[in-house]
């Protein structure tokens, strides 16, 4: 890992989805609906922590994960900390088990981009205590933010490898290289 | 063989050294490290609402000139009412600054108001909160109310150096001591639950059992002034249910906070003159 400064970049690249998505989520909560405007709420955390755990290795997508799910939770009223561990988790588990499915199928990128968006919104819920107001609103922003993840995954994953070509590294040649 | 296991064992090695890392992590690191990676955004979200103003600024610069001297018009009459209610109010403050010195009374608080942009709203099932573009450069104090035309938006939780954390009062860990317009009991007002595609709610607790409201016949719930924090008569929201409380010595119910909420765009933050 040492001089290679990927993590870097494609932690550049998550930086920009947030503020991008934060700005989504600013005029969501302004959403017209007939006479009313009631909010709606698309958690991004999954994206990039999916990224990190299918395409790169251990100590890289360690450096990407932390600091990203850092930086989501900055803001907000949670310990710090508390959706960072459970990033860390699921980095550690999808790489543990890697060898058990094929990471670059577009089903396997679909489903392991759902289970780590439910880690991290039952994490999130667990330690807010929200279930037992707002069940029925989680339940609505986990479906429209697993939707929306996954409409945008395949985009998402093809930005992230342009950015890393950008700055002359090729993941999908380096593993077809691999010995 | 043995390598292959130590291979797939090293994630789980590395998540453990992780969590071991952060959990001995001094609280002063942590605190840093916050404050550092909300300020590396901050920018971000700044630039993204001065390019709002701009859009704003620009959408205005489409109108014609019959509508702005129309505009402008509307503006005249508005601010003549204005005047003649400034009037009205230094009457009644000069009133009731003669009858405080008669009865002796201590002096009110006085306040002032920091007008500031919203920056980014936030409007999850787990918390809801705005950012303003106010923060220590304008001597933004932390646990300061927040007010709108419509009423109490809600308390600062974290300043920074140009934006601060703005808590509304539609998210759960608001409580705040309330009455009902018109009478002087105090109730506890407590923010959330808050549905999709709905205006925010807040609960109402420990309210008298004469006290009845519908949505029929909703009542309008203001700050009680209890607790030193907001001003007293800043308008909550409209309760529209009242039911027994588990105990059956209060009524529990649902208040309706101002849709407007999730579309703020500008904010007054209550700066006690006090505390300057």
């Amino acid at each position: 890992m040492r001089g290679d400064h990927r993590w870097l970049i494609v932690l550049l690249g998550n930086v920009v989805f947030l503020w991008v998505m934060g700005q989504v989520n600013h005029h969501l909560t302004a959403l017209p609906l007939g006479d009313s405007r009631g909010p709606l709420y698309l958690f991004v955390g999954g994206l990039p922590i999916a990224f990190a755990a299918l395409r790169l290795s251990l100590g890289q997508a360690l450096a990407v994960s932390i600091p990203t799910a850092l930086a989501m939770e900055a803001g907000t009223p949670i310990p710090f900390g508390t959706l960072m561990l459970p990033a860390a988790a699921c980095v550690c588990l999808a790489i543990g088990f890697r060898g058990a499915f094929n990471r670059f199928d577009r089903m396997t990128v679909v489903l392991a981009v759902l289970l780590i968006y439910l880690v991290l919104i039952s994490a999130l819920t667990l330690v807010t205590g929200a279930f037992r107001l707002q069940g029925p609103r989680l339940a609505l922003d986990l479906l429209a933010s697993q939707l929306v993840a996954v409409l945008l995954s395949g985009w998402y994953f093809a930005a992230e490898l342009a950015l890393l070509r950008l700055f002359g590294i090729d993941l999908d040649t380096e593993l077809r290289d691999a010995p | 063989m043995p390598k292959k296991r130590f291979l797939q064992t090293r994630p789980f090695l590395a998540l453990g050294i992780v969590a071991l890392v952060w959990a001995i992590l001094p609280i002063v690191v942590k605190s840093l490290s916050r404050i550092s990676f909300y300020e590396f955004q901050a920018p971000a979200n700044l630039a993204a609402s001065y390019a709002r103003d701009l859009q704003t600024f620009w959408a205005a610069r489409l109108h014609s000139k019959n509508e702005l001297i129309a505009a402008g018009r509307d503006l005249a009459r508005l601010n003549a009412a204005y005047e003649l209610t400034i009037r009205g109010n230094e009457s009644l403050r000069a009133e009731i600054a003669r009858l405080e010195r008669l009865l002796n009374l201590p002096a009110r608080a006085g306040y002032r108001y920091e007008v500031a942009r919203v920056v980014r709203r936030d409007f999850s099932a787990w918390w809801q909160q705005i950012v303003i573009r106010k923060g220590k450069n304008y001597g933004i104090p932390v646990g300061a109310p927040v007010v709108f035309t419509g009423g109490v938006v809600g308390r600062v939780r974290e300043v920074y150096a140009y934006t601060a954390v703005v808590d509304l009062i539609s998210s759960p860990n608001i409580r705040l001591a309330a009455n009902f317009d018109g009478d002087n009991r105090p109730v506890s007002f407590q923010g959330g639950p808050s549905p999709s595609f709905a205006a925010p709610r807040g609960r109402v607790h420990y309210v008298p059992l004469d006290i009845q409201a519908s949505e029929a016949a909703p009542k309008r719930l203001v700050t009680s002034g209890l607790g030193g924090v907001f001003p007293p008569g800043l308008p909550i929201g409209r309760v529209i249910r009242l039911s027994p409380g588990p105990d059956g010595l209060f009524n529990i119910g649902e208040v309706e906070l101002d849709e407007r909420l999730g579309a703020l765009t500008e904010v007054a933050v209550i700066i006690p003159t006090s505390e300057e």
